[in-house]
């Protein structure tokens, strides 16, 4: 059971407060609802490019890293479809530096046009290194669009494509920063060994005076459901093929979210997963096969994803995977192979756990789900999960309507 | 309203709590080293061997017996042991650096018991089974083939055969083809020799007992049915270095976006003392995001997403590298601001303003990098492979928060030689 402590500042800023008297360390997490979903779909990458800028200088303080590295702090941030996390740790003598830097750059943010400049430029760097100059690394650029046609999950946090990036203007930061940056629209978590009653004479003197703010309405039109198959060829200059399927599933808050999450577990988690005896290992038809789930807030993917030996075409990995699946949807599987992914899941979570960091994020992002205290019944949740409840839900995700699928091509010798 | 002008006032880290690991030894010598904590009921067990890539005589060999290990013991199907440790929610992983390797168990303390034999068996009776030895062959080729379209994979490759050159284990540009030619015959030699209980440490870290500590013994203290595993060690290296060590070096990539630049040196580091002194002088020059090179090149100039600079302590050599991914229309500027930043370190000493930031940051990334027993463990374990201890950590303290820079300044000009600097460009140039 994890205990902690919370109360809501007037300005409406929720903070959460998790006491480890062993650690010399805060953690001070502090969360945006705001993602790459409320992004325009002709400004793309903004919610990220945004988290760059927010580095660079705030009203009154011009160099945020340097004020938090002379307190001994460390941070980072990051980006995704559905939020916006920043995060700090820092020698709990010094934990006021971390609520004066955040504070300030929740009051007003230096809107400086160097900073942009620079931060385009280094956006884009991001850009070519983790999608143009890796081998498969444009894959989600063309999946993301050929499973979603309306949602914006249709594209990646980074943006459909560098141009975005380059185009944006100063107007938009200083637009994006009012419509989503506001004590009402965050989740503070400090954990470490903190007292309520000092995180709320600090949260009271740094944040309270903080505006609420008038947060832009989200509005996004659901997907409706697919009823085809959708399918892509890509042929690129890499050294084998590979296959990427995706699949509609349900948001993060649904009932089956958890049962959809341990059938990726059956299928590829651990040495002893279907994918890894099956097809690595026994029938030797990939080197790598994976199945995942997005864990989106939205009706998210179920992802499989393989690179085949060149022995083995396209069609003959297809139908291997899908046996796999048809194993699922049939529950011929054994009892006791559910029960082996719900331990693993159950020791992961011990795990994650250790640092202060890790639960810090983790609070804030059940917070953002509804409530923190869910953080409490993870571990119920998977438990409960039934075999009954994986057959009907691999038989509601994996048909072929609801399957987007790529083949990635190898050009290698004139194949 | 609170007056934003004035920032908090910050305290200076002038102590570092350090969870000191107990150290004891089991029936069979082996030492091992205890970092306990009632946190959460988990354990970390990690059996380490001197038998990294500076120890194999062939490409390939020291990371291929190192995986194979985790697969089976004599008498087990490979399929069997996965299922095994799956069920209990227990994870067996191998690690293979450039000294040491070994296998690391993770487990949660109530299924400890449960675990251990065959963990044990593992490294104790390897069988090395064909089947698998085989399927790690053909992943390794496709993976090789894969890593060869990286420019981060041929960059990082490029420096080591520049530096150490192709006859030392570390500078050897292995190549796709040098998986199949691994044989097995080779590994079983390989672990004889270097998985052994002469040549290993145990550590273990978590929420441990006396049972436990009493099963380590029964498990890896004693031989065990007969088969001794104090085998004889055979460990050599060969460390001749012959790298040509080029100014520069160009792996074209004709579609390449950005080029990977890698570059280093090997320094003369001849004690602790200067070893941690290194350790100052490179965080200012790119060992955190306020560094000098991520000033310049990221937040200056844009060129890049992120560059830094490392150092790693080989057996007998120390090096300083570089690496950045960079826009390749900027590859060439963006070297010849590395080079001005070298210059730079050279010209004058580190402000005392600079300074006092650096030794700020670096004594937070001490106390997180001691936070909890697992990441004290790790620490602990790079210290250990030195012979070193607890010692060079109130060292390191002792000498971050006193460090003039006029000290710093002259172990710069004794140790930094701009000449010695080979670059390596994977992309474009």
């Amino acid at each position: 059971m994890i205990k902690f402590d919370r109360f809501t500042l007037e300005n409406g800023l929720r903070v959460i407060i998790y006491n480890d008297s062993t650690t010399p360390l805060v953690a001070f997490n502090l969360l945006y609802n705001v993602g790459a979903r409320d992004e325009d779909e002709n400004r793309t990458g903004f919610a990220h490019l945004f988290e760059h800028l927010m580095f660079g200088g705030s009203k009154n303080i011009p160099n945020y890293d340097t004020v938090l590295q002379k307190a001994g702090g460390e941070n980072n941030a990051f980006t995704n479809n559905d939020f916006t996390n920043y995060y700090i740790t820092i020698p709990k003598q010094n934990l006021e530096t971390a609520f004066y830097l955040e504070s300030d750059r929740m009051l007003e943010l230096g809107f400086s046009e160097k900073s942009l400049d620079v931060q385009r430029n280094v956006v884009s760097e991001e850009f070519r290194q983790r999608y143009l100059n890796q081998p498969y690394g444009d894959v989600s650029l063309f999946l993301r669009p050929l499973a979603y046609n309306v949602h914006p999950y249709q594209w990646s946090t980074i943006g459909k494509e560098i141009r975005h990036i380059q185009e944006s203007k100063l107007e938009d930061v200083k637009e994006f920063f009012y419509n989503h940056y506001a004590p009402n629209n965050a989740i503070l978590v400090v954990a470490g060994n903190v007292s309520r009653h000092e995180i709320e004479t600090l949260c009271n003197k740094w944040f309270s005076d903080i505006p609420e703010r008038q947060i832009k309405k989200r509005n996004i039109s659901p997907e409706p459901a697919q009823n085809e198959r959708r399918e892509l060829i890509l042929e690129r200059d890499v050294p084998a093929d590979a296959i990427y399927l995706a699949y509609h599933m349900c948001d993060r808050l649904n009932k089956d979210y958890y049962a959809t999450d341990l059938i990726s577990d059956l299928l590829s988690n651990g040495r002893s997963s279907m994918f890894n005896k099956n097809l690595i290992k026994s029938q030797k038809i990939f080197p790598q096969l994976d199945a995942y789930i997005q864990g989106a807030l939205d009706p998210g993917l179920f992802m499989i994803n393989g690179k085949l030996y060149p022995e083995f075409d396209f069609e003959i990995a297809e139908t291997k995977i899908k046996e796999q699946l048809q194993i699922i949807k049939n529950g011929d599987f054994k009892k006791n192979d559910l029960e082996k992914v719900k331990n693993k899941v159950q020791s992961t979570l011990l795990f994650s756990r250790l640092g202060v960091l890790n639960l810090a994020m983790e609070l804030a992002y059940f917070e953002l789900l509804g409530d923190a205290n869910m953080i409490n019944d993870i571990q119920q949740n998977y438990r409960e999960v039934s075999k009954d409840q994986i057959v009907r839900i691999a038989n509601e995700i994996f048909s072929n309507e609801n399957e987007s699928c790529i083949y990635y091509k190898s050009n290698k010798n004139g194949k | 309203m609170i007056d934003r002008s004035i920032s908090p006032k910050t305290k200076r880290i002038d102590s570092i709590k350090i969870d000191e690991p107990v150290k004891d030894t089991l029936d069979n010598g082996i030492d091992y080293y205890g970092f306990y904590s009632a946190n959460a009921p988990v354990i970390k067990l990690d059996l380490i061997f001197r038998a990294g890539v500076e120890y194999q005589k062939t490409a390939l060999q020291s990371v291929f017996a190192n995986s194979l290990l985790k697969e089976a013991p004599i008498g087990k199907k490979p399929d069997e042991v996965a299922e095994f440790f799956d069920f209990y929610g227990s994870f067996v992983e191998t690690f293979s650096g450039a000294e040491m390797s070994g296998l690391r168990l993770f487990v949660p303390t109530k299924d400890f018991d449960k675990v251990i034999p065959l963990f044990s068996d593992l490294i104790l009776n390897p069988s090395l089974p064909e089947n698998e030895f085989n399927i790690l062959k053909k992943k390794y080729y496709s993976s090789i083939e894969n890593n060869m379209k990286k420019t981060n994979y041929v960059a990082m490759r490029g420096l080591n055969l520049e530096l150490f050159g192709d006859k030392h284990q570390l500078g050897y540009f292995v190549q796709a083809d040098d998986a199949n030619k691994v044989e097995l015959e080779s590994l079983k030699e390989f672990i004889s020799g270097h998985y052994t209980s002469e040549n290993c440490q145990i550590q273990i870290a978590g929420q441990y007992d006396d049972d436990i500590l009493k099963s380590l013994n029964k498990y890896f203290g004693v031989s065990k049915d007969g088969i001794s595993w104090k085998n004889e060690s055979n460990l050599s290296q060969n460390s001749t270095i012959s790298g040509d060590r080029s100014k520069l070096k160009l792996y074209d990539f004709k579609d390449a976006v950005q080029s990977t630049i890698y570059g280093g040196a090997f320094l003369d580091i001849k004690s602790d003392e200067e070893l941690i002194l290194l350790g100052i002088l490179n965080t200012v020059f790119g060992g955190y995001f306020g560094s000098r090179l991520m000033k310049n090149i990221r937040e200056d100039k844009g060129y890049t997403y992120g560059i830094g600079s490392f150092v790693t302590e080989y057996s007998n050599k120390t090096l300083l590298r570089i690496v950045s991914d960079v826009g390749a229309d900027v590859t060439k500027y963006a070297i010849s601001e590395i080079y001005d930043e070298i210059d730079m370190l050279l010209s004058k000493p580190v402000s005392k303003s600079e300074l006092k930031l650096v030794k700020n940051y670096m004594m937070g990334e001490l106390i997180s990098s001691l936070d909890g027993v697992i990441p004290t463990s790790m620490v602990f374990e790079k210290l250990l492979s030195k012979n070193r201890n607890k010692r060079f950590i109130e060292k390191n303290i002792e000498i971050v928060s006193s460090i003039d820079s006029n000290i710093l300044y002259e172990f710069t000009l004794n140790n930094i030689k701009p000449d010695d600097f080979s670059f390596v460009v994977a992309g474009k140039y």
